[in-house]
């Protein structure tokens, strides 16, 4: 680590970087784009009308997302149709045979397999309704059920009730953990969904607290401190050398939302900023727009500064004009040692 | 003296025959019956503490043998004799276990 001084801490390290990161890339107007974004699909009003089909249709979309493309999915979902909360309702209101489908706690290890039409259930699969859905694969299927019935059987059919209810319930004094703790009210038991990861968890229910009802109070505050970690913040946080001053290097996965991983990293380096300076009708403490100005910065749809295609990542970065070159370590991420002595 | 808080338990044999049990905290307890309802586990209040302690903690949000964990047979034992004595939370529980 030749840039290392030993008199500067990790931290400030990390803090100074990605205060800079925050100035060039951060997005000032960041909770006007989120509502507007959400009240053109609906979901302000679904909220103010605590409408449940209409957001776990929303949610379901969020989650179709994961793992590819957002042009590729979309693209998917406008060919072959979204699949609504009154469809599969009807379809288990009908009582199908499966044992699964019984409750919320019931639906473990479906096993539904698109490609190979199969689940762990095989007597029941030709009646069973969940194969009937032409998403773009299995996991989906698996994501649509389990989540309808998380909403019907633990949230009593009432999505928006359910959050107000765990968030107030998490409301209590602000000791240094009470960030974590509202997040942690909403977050953990959604991520008990089959099939939905934490990124997309984290993404989603970000832009739903944050940009649904400014009048939910509680709602604000919990999604200003919702972090999600995909490739390019992870890889930021390595390039950087923020993971390694902090003793921190893992690889990207679950690791990344792991006690001392990304997802509480970029919380700490936010706790040492404060948002306001940005826009000062944001939270002082604002996670979510610390880490979406990392995303920014690196994304090809962003800033384009930080990704695979701009830098060789089997050495130093050279990128000289780069905002961030002169306070960056230039971690390679993946070092070549073809060159090293045994 | 004190008597001991109860502790919210739910206990009962998984579809494989396995006994499990588990402990909740207060405010997941009516999660935890209308789980365990489901399910085909009994709910109880249980005074106590030595087998509460040997009990692992339930997470009312898992789904399938998430719910509770598995427990040794004579903690599941003695919990089915405590259970005896103690207030049954589960209301109408049917023995309704396959599928998990």
């Amino acid at each position: 680590m030749s840039k290392s001084n030993p008199a500067v801490s990790g931290l400030d390290h990390a803090t100074r970087l990605v205060t800079r990161i925050c100035r060039i890339a951060g997005d000032h107007r960041m909770l006007d784009h989120i509502r507007r974004d959400l009240a053109r699909c609906g979901v302000r009003a679904a909220v103010r009308a605590r409408n449940t089909p209409a957001l776990f249709e929303w949610l379901l979309e969020m989650v179709s997302y994961q793992g590819i493309g957002n042009h590729v999915a979309e693209g998917y979902m406008d060919r072959h149709g979204r699949l609504g909360w009154d469809e599969i309702a009807a379809l288990i209101e009908a009582g199908p045979s499966c044992p699964k489908l019984r409750s919320y706690w019931h639906f473990d290890h479906c096993g539904y397999q698109k490609g190979r039409q199969s689940c762990s259930e095989p007597d029941h699969f030709p009646e069973c309704p969940l194969p009937t859905h032409d998403l773009r694969n299995g996991r989906l299927n698996q994501a649509a059920y389990s989540l309808f019935l998380f909403i019907r059987d633990v949230a009593d059919g009432d999505l928006v009730g359910w959050i107000d209810r765990r968030l107030a319930d998490a409301d209590f004094g602000s000791a240094p953990d009470r960030a974590a703790r509202l997040r942690e009210a909403v977050v953990e038991p959604l991520a008990q969904i089959h099939g939905v990861s934490d990124k997309v968890l984290s993404m989603a229910l970000a832009n739903l607290l944050l940009g649904a009802d400014r009048r939910r109070v509680l709602w604000t505050e919990a999604g200003a401190v919702m972090i999600a970690v995909d490739t390019l913040v992870h890889n930021f946080l390595h390039r950087t050398g923020i993971l390694a001053r902090l003793d921190a290097a893992h690889l990207y996965g679950p690791a990344c939302y792991a006690p001392g991983g990304c997802a509480e990293i970029v919380e700490r380096i936010a706790g040492n900023i404060d948002a306001r300076r940005f826009n000062p009708a944001f939270p002082a403490n604002f996670p979510r727009f610390v880490q979406h100005a990392i995303w920014r910065f690196c994304a090809e749809y962003g800033l384009d500064e930080c990704n695979g295609r701009q830098i060789d990542d089997r050495a130093r970065c050279d990128r000289r004009d780069c905002p961030a070159f002169r306070r960056c370590d230039r971690v390679p991420l993946k070092p070549d040692r073809s060159n090293e002595d045994d | 003296m004190i008597e001991p808080m109860p502790a919210f338990v739910v206990f009962g044999l998984d579809p494989e025959g396995k006994p499990r049990a588990a402990r909740f905290a207060e405010p997941d307890a009516k999660l935890a019956v209308k789980a365990a309802a489901l399910l085909g586990y009994r709910a109880v209040h249980i005074s106590d503490t030595e087998i509460i302690e040997a009990l692992p903690d339930g997470n009312v949000f898992a789904r399938g043998n998430g719910f509770i964990g598995r427990v040794s047979r004579p903690v599941f034992e003695k919990v089915t004799t405590l259970a005896g004595k103690d207030q049954d939370e589960t209301p109408g529980a049917a023995p309704e276990k396959a599928g998990l």
